[in-house]
């Protein structure tokens, strides 16, 4: 975005953020829907991505790879964590449809039932791989659209809305020519604050005319610092659109089932109701759990006093032997 | 006022040793998120540690303090190295006060090492076997 985009982003967050309540303008909802119908992904399709750190102590690293599978309604992925010296090790399986969502901890031997898919039309852990769930989810034409603005000197469209299965306010970038979704900046509810910005590139069609994104790059403003990771699709092919078979799930496993509200084992015997409280894992959390409360930077001055008054001390001494 | 001061200097040595009882303690008594990095490691090496960091605190407090002090900057470059073999996904904790969460991100991570560091090399400073009057603490002067 060019720098009178960025004015008219502004101005419009600024007008909105006076009237949050504002109504959607039908006009903008039914430009939103163009929009999104212009997005050519294809209906139903299996890719195997690398997630890859950026920044910090694991740069350019392999940190997960998955494989999905991606249909209208469902969406399937399984999730592996390469380690040193042993290889992929399974983490994570998530088969979500209208009728149920599973995911199984398959490093924890924990698995959940809950219908977050048929309520949300998304899963937690879909941002890692494709931007189908955006679009799957804005065509439910429940977003609150602010302003939808034309921008002819770069060619994009640009949409500010509210959507709370996705963003309290987003600003989404499309390409006019190829309707390509290309970015969407996420802020928190004042519209201020940028909590998210990622960018979808490297499009590349498919054997259908459908084209995706084959690199996802995401930006994440934690309170503390600031989380990059890339996804890079490796293989890409159209399927049917109907969900693989469910992967049974292991013996040893133990179902939370927070649509009968019981735990039950795997051959489903309950073991009892579900504690209240539990947490359903499968939405995924905007940040991680806080720490005891000191902040790093808190921290590392503690840290930078420590050795200062170390090195006053040795100094004092060696004055005083002098 | 001697007191006094041997009583101030000798602070960061026993932080040193609390600080690693607490470690030993926070693991055995809660358990890590499963999602943490440090539960991507075997129990047995978790025993291990918990173990070492036990025995780092008991060893200051015995008495034994530049071998503990030791032992304890060991520790640290151990968990540096891997940290540096096996780094954190992302916004994962760190998992190692057990359900405890000292570190959050990768700069916490970070500034709680820098910041052990250098409470070690205060103690170790406060420690030193040449050290001034001012410096030892009469409980750890044993050892010198």
């Amino acid at each position: 975005m060019n720098a009178n985009c960025v004015l008219a982003v502004a101005c419009s967050l600024l007008a909105t953020a006076a009237s949050p309540a504002q109504p959607s303008d039908p006009d903008n909802q039914e430009r939103l829907q163009q929009l999104l119908d212009r997005v050519p992904l294809p209906t139903s399709y299996y890719i195997e991505s690398d997630l890859i750190a950026m920044g910090g102590l694991q740069d350019d690293q392999v940190t997960s790879r998955f494989r999905t599978w991606i249909g209208s309604n469902w969406i399937v992925s399984f999730q592996s964590m390469p380690q040193p010296g042993i290889g992929d090790v399974p983490k994570d399986y998530t088969y979500a449809t209208t009728d149920e969502t599973w995911r199984y901890h398959l490093d924890r031997q924990m698995a959940e039932r809950n219908e977050v898919f048929s309520q949300r039309s998304r899963t937690g852990g879909e941002s890692l791989t494709s931007i189908s769930y955006i679009v799957r989810v804005l065509r439910r034409g429940e977003a609150k659209v602010f302003e939808i603005a034309d921008h002819a000197e770069d060619g994009t469209v640009t949409v500010s809305l509210a959507q709370p299965a996705l963003y309290l306010w987003a600003i989404l970038t499309f390409d006019t020519a190829t309707g390509f979704l290309t970015q969407v900046q996420a802020y928190d509810q004042s519209g201020k604050n940028l909590q998210t910005n990622d960018h979808f590139g490297d499009w590349r069609f498919l054997s259908d005319e459908s084209a995706i994104p084959f690199v996802l790059t995401a930006e994440r403003y934690l309170p503390e610092e600031k989380v990059e990771w890339r996804s890079v699709v490796t293989k890409a092919e159209l399927i049917d659109d109907t969900p693989p078979a469910r992967v049974p799930i292991a013996s040893n496993f133990t179902i939370i089932d927070q649509i009968e509200g019981v735990t039950k084992r795997a051959d489903g015997k309950v073991i009892g109701p579900i504690e209240k409280g539990t947490p359903n894992s499968n939405v995924t959390a905007g940040r991680p759990p806080g720490g005891l409360g000191l902040s790093s930077r808190t921290v590392m001055l503690i840290g930078v006093g420590l050795i200062l008054l170390a090195g006053i001390i040795f100094g004092i001494r060696r004055w005083k032997g002098a | 006022m001697a007191g006094v001061r041997g009583v101030l200097s000798g602070l960061p040595i026993v932080a040193v040793a609390l600080v690693w009882a607490a470690a030993a303690l926070a693991k055995v008594l809660t358990t890590a998120d499963a999602q943490s990095w440090a539960s991507e490691f075997p129990d047995w090496l978790i025993g291990v540690v918990v173990l070492v960091e036990a025995s780092v605190a008991a060893v200051i407090l015995a008495g034994r303090v530049r071998v503990g002090l030791s032992a304890g900057m060991l520790l640290l470059l151990a968990f540096v190295a891997a940290l540096l073999l096996n780094p954190p996904s992302p916004g994962q904790p760190c998992g190692c006060g057990g359900a405890v969460p000292i570190a959050t991100s990768h700069a916490d991570i970070a500034a709680h090492i820098f910041a052990l560091g250098g409470l070690h090399l205060l103690a170790g400073i406060c420690a030193r076997a040449d050290a001034a009057p001012s410096c030892k603490h009469p409980r750890f002067h044993d050892e010198f």
